[in-house]
């Protein structure tokens, strides 16, 4: 995160002025160094990771008073389980032992987070003095700003919420791609730039006029479409607002012109024409990149919209049979039955459908399937998937 | 109104079919249309003719096709390039390519 947010936070601000050892990551406010008495009465040093609400840059009262601790469960002086606070079973995640405590001494909420953080400190380092007067949970640091690195404009306080902050953190520095930002791409978008990935790089040389504003996340301003600027630029600036790493390449990625997608770390193609589609999937595994390929098939009838949505996964072990569902992966050209028939809520779920498939291969949703094309049926609300 | 017993029904069910004796002509759906087939089985390629007459063969593979009626062994599934499956009395089939973004 940036510097702005702790700085404009009173309470947080007074927490480092104060000494505690306090940082902001991944949306959770974390206070290390604190002494604690363990069950064989010996003082020893835990963190507390609190969960923080903001509202822009400014932190907002706790609406909850457990939090998270690395440390064992604390005791008294005298090695009696702590009273006052409750002590929850304790859950390995990436080797680090955690588990949650509870208090509430005044019988609400707490007002901020200062009168949180200092409401545990007391609790716990109070015992740990009563071993060893020397020891404090104020050695007198400062803010530490672990986040400087984040790609958020802001924290990401809904992960932290959730308790998917460490999982998130699957997706750091990865390097993606979309190419083609219609309504699938711009859905894909939509979706991965909530995620902490280090850059997302938008391909696409077209316009973004007023159909395409009925066929996309959020809602464009007449002054907007008056722009008439590239889709890319267009996604760019509203995108941005949240994520750092956006970066628009308002040109169309055809043949001598792929290397670009050698150093991605994934990419999600969002086009419909056959012909480059196939340069880039064979790049793409000639490069051994991962990728996902998206298709809408829809035919309009007086009984209604029927059709398919698939979403192809390429993966060092799907390439072969990935190919042979991607339309044009194996050879084949456009051809005369070809439909532009597209709709919000099927775009949409075509980008939910490719993104969480991505989400699964980087290990933030368990993967229990290796299927490389999973195609939705319109009509029956059929998801088939197929594997190798 | 609801119909509160007809509302219990799980909405999965899909009465398995028996695959067809070879020989015989079966009715199959494929994008809405009725077709009466001859024989057991069908391969993407036949799909792809009844859906889109007029198509060059060489553009077979730009075609997703999705199932669902089928005898218990293929109840449901998807059909690639060069694949067969067996077919059942009402079998539906959905034939599209699947380009669009």
């Amino acid at each position: 995160m940036s510097l702005t947010p702790s700085r404009r936070s009173a309470d947080l601000e007074r927490l480092r002025d104060e000494g505690y050892d306090v940082a902001l990551v991944d949306g959770l406010l974390v206070v290390r160094g604190i002494p604690y008495v363990d069950g064989l009465r010996t003082v020893k040093y835990g963190t507390l990771s609190v969960r923080v609400l903001l509202a822009g840059d400014v932190t907002v009262a706790p609406h909850r008073h457990d939090v998270g601790w690395s440390g064992s469960p604390p005791c008294t002086a005298s090695g009696e389980p702590l009273p006052g606070i409750s002590t929850g079973h304790a859950k390995e995640f990436n080797g680090e032992v955690q588990r949650s405590l509870c208090q509430q001494p005044s019988g609400r909420e707490f007002m901020d987070y200062h009168e949180l953080v200092t409401a545990y400190v007391a609790a716990l380092t109070g015992q740990a003095m009563l071993l060893d007067p020397r020891c404090t949970a104020r050695p007198g640091g400062v803010m530490r700003e672990h986040n400087v690195a984040s790609p958020f404009h802001y924290v990401d306080t809904a992960s932290s919420r959730a308790g998917t902050e460490r999982l998130a953190s699957r997706f750091h520095g990865q390097k993606l791609a979309i190419v083609g930002l219609g309504g699938t791409g711009s859905y894909v978008l939509d979706l991965v730039a909530k995620t902490p990935v280090a850059s997302i790089h938008l391909f696409d040389d077209d316009t973004f006029d007023q159909h395409n504003a009925f066929r996309a996340p959020g809602a464009a301003s007449l002054e907007n479409l008056r722009l008439r600027r590239s889709k890319v630029d267009h996604w760019a600036a509203v995108y941005s607002q949240i994520h750092r790493g956006i970066v628009p390449h308002p040109e169309r990625l055809q043949r001598g012109g792929l290397s670009v997608l050698d150093s991605m770390d994934f990419v999600f193609l969002c086009i419909d024409q056959i012909e480059p589609k196939q340069s880039i999937c064979r790049r793409l595994d000639r490069a051994g990149v991962r990728f996902i390929d998206t298709g809408i098939g829809l035919e309009v009838t007086a009984d209604g919209v029927f059709g398919l949505l698939r979403v192809t996964t390429s993966t060092d072990s799907t390439r072969e049979a990935a190919l042979a569902t991607i339309p044009g992966g194996s050879g084949g050209h456009d051809d005369p039955y070809q439909s532009n028939v597209q709709v919000a809520d099927l775009n949409a779920l075509t980008a939910s459908l490719a993104v969480l498939r991505w989400k699964r291969l980087c290990g933030f949703y368990r993967n229990g399937a290796d299927e490389h094309v999973s195609v939705f049926d319109v009509e029956s609300g059929l998801v088939h998937t197929a594997s190798k | 109104m609801i119909d509160d017993k007809r509302s219990l029904v799980p909405l999965r069910v899909n009465p398995l079919r028996p695959a067809h004796d070879v020989g015989d002509t079966c009715e199959i759906i494929v994008n809405g249309q009725k077709h009466l087939i001859k024989g057991s089985s069908i391969e993407h390629c036949d799909l792809v003719r009844l859906a889109f007459p007029q198509m060059r063969a060489s553009i077979n593979s730009a075609v997703t096709i999705a199932f669902r009626g089928g005898p218990s062994h293929a109840a449901e599934g998807l059909l690639t390039v060069r694949q067969r499956t067996p077919i059942a009395q009402g079998e539906t089939f959905v034939v599209t390519h699947t380009v669009a973004s």
